[in-house]
């Protein structure tokens, strides 16, 4: 596990995908904080406070609450993508299958690399906001708002780990890719119609507030843990046996 | 040694490899022929355990789950991490195949003529060095079996020369099995020990290098030999 560990991590530093992937969850927080400007300035003020954006940290926490729900999927998606597909794309995937380290090494550590970046990343956002909020001198305190947000990240990138198991099966990027807007799309409908209690992916759309009031499931970590143990277990599984 | 017992798979009404029996003794090279589709591939991914077999068995150093630091290989061209440079290529696969000399890579290296490239992105590679890259990579470790589906792929003639020297090198100095699949056949010719032939994933014949002449009656090499055996029912294909 240690020489997977130390492989993965040395591939995955030695990318461009650690500051393209901090640059994108920049991004939420540069978009909220522009909601969280106009909505104090016509005609954007109403269409604003109807999302219940606001010129203050309520608001500021309800846009990037928002568009993580969707956002934050579609990026931790393509994230998972890279971390698997790249292996088929690259055709590298062959090197990694004969070898003394076994396969179950060499896919938990891409999961633990993975897991890993998305808490950093997680935080980075996190203190994106706090920062940003400060520097808008929005007023009120960000303390009610951060538990939620880091609450939906983790939800979010949990449930975005079984995508692992779209781009191994499909050997490349496009089915990972395609499984994470698939999963977003379905998501955010069953969000909508009140599904979220049979569908995991929903989740960030129900906690995030895409389908109109946010709620949080108490159930939502245990869902969320739940189906990302089972993606990280197929996926294994799914290297163990599958003919490559 | 490297051993195949009726090895067999097949994929729905497809069968890729039928029954398949071959032996490669330690220290022997031996070249496995056979047209595009004959089955040589999917018989190397079941030999390395990358494809399971439909049935019958594969043997590596005498075990069925071989200790698989012993095992080098090369399957389905020299494909390395684009963003990494050499170097960083080969100590990636030192790692994982968990060979504790440090000094490892930089010999590959330098035994595949890749020194002056160390540092550069792999993905700045010409083809050829490409494949020195992978050949590299197969042969770190020192492997006891060693397994190349056309490792003379994207090489120049020096390179060929070069290749040959080291798997002469490696079989009957330091005792590695090495088996070779390569369509480039006078090559196969100058450098296997033992050579043999699959169609449709069939062994058609097996035969050693040294008796080529003999066996061959009026065939003039092995292409000669290799075209007649594969295109007889098929005259105007040998044309």
């Amino acid at each position: 596990m240690n020489a997977a560990l130390k492989t993965e991590t040395a591939k995955f530093l030695r990318s461009r995908a650690p500051w393209a992937t901090a640059a994108a969850f920049l991004l939420p927080v540069a978009l909220a904080a522009i909601f969280v400007g106009a909505s104090g300035t016509p005609p954007l003020d109403e269409k604003s406070q109807a999302l219940g954006i606001t010129p203050d940290w309520p608001g500021f926490h309800s846009a990037l609450m928002q568009i993580d729900a969707a956002g934050g999927f579609l990026l931790f998606g393509i994230l998972v993508t890279w971390m698997f597909g790249r292996e088929y794309s690259d055709r590298t995937v062959l090197d990694l299958l004969a070898l003394p380290t076994s396969r179950t090494s060499i896919v938990l550590a891409k999961f633990t690399v993975t897991t890993a970046w998305l808490i950093l990343l997680a935080a980075l956002q996190t203190a994106a906001w706090v920062a940003t909020g400060i520097m808008l001198g929005l007023p009120g305190t960000p303390h009610r708002g951060l538990a939620e947000l880091l609450m939906l990240l983790a939800l979010t990138g949990a449930l975005a780990l079984p995508i692992a198991l779209a781009a191994s099966a499909g050997r490349g990027y496009l089915p990972g890719i395609a499984a994470t807007v698939a999963l977003l799309v379905c998501g955010v409908a069953a969000a909508i119609l009140g599904a979220a209690a049979w569908f995991p992916w929903a989740l960030p759309a129900t906690v995030g507030g895409l389908s109109g009031a946010a709620s949080r499931p108490l159930t939502a970590p245990a869902i969320a843990a739940a189906t990302a143990a089972a993606g990280i277990a197929a996926t294994t599984l799914w290297w163990r046996r599958a003919d490559h | 040694m490297i051993e195949t017992s009726a090895l067999t798979k097949r994929y729905r009404r497809t069968t890729a490899v039928d029954g398949l029996t071959l032996r490669v003794e330690p220290g022997q090279i031996y070249g496995f022929l056979g047209l595009n589709g004959a089955g040589k591939s999917t018989a190397i991914r079941m030999l390395l355990g990358m494809t399971r077999p439909t049935s019958g068995t594969v043997r590596l150093l005498g075990r069925d789950e071989p200790d698989w630091s012993r095992v080098g290989y090369l399957v389905d061209g020299a494909h390395a991490y684009p963003g990494l440079t050499v170097r960083e290529n080969l100590e990636i696969t030192r790692r994982l195949r968990r060979e504790p000399d440090p000094e490892a890579a930089d010999r590959a290296a330098d035994l595949l003529g890749l020194t002056p490239y160390r540092d550069r992105r792999a993905g700045t590679l010409s083809l050829g060095n490409a494949q020195r890259l992978g050949l590299a990579k197969a042969v770190l470790h020192r492997p006891d079996v060693l397994i190349l589906d056309e490792p003379a792929n994207g090489l120049d003639p020096l390179g060929i020369r070069e290749l040959r020297g080291i798997l002469r090198r490696l079989a009957h100095r330091e005792g590695t099995t090495i088996l070779v699949s390569s369509h480039i056949l006078a090559e196969v010719a100058r450098t296997a020990d033992r050579i043999g032939i699959i169609d449709r994933g069939r062994m058609l014949t097996e035969f050693a290098a040294a008796d080529l002449p003999r066996c061959t009656c009026d065939a003039e090499d092995l292409e000669d030999v290799f075209l007649r055996l594969l295109t007889g029912d098929r005259p105007e294909a040998a044309a």
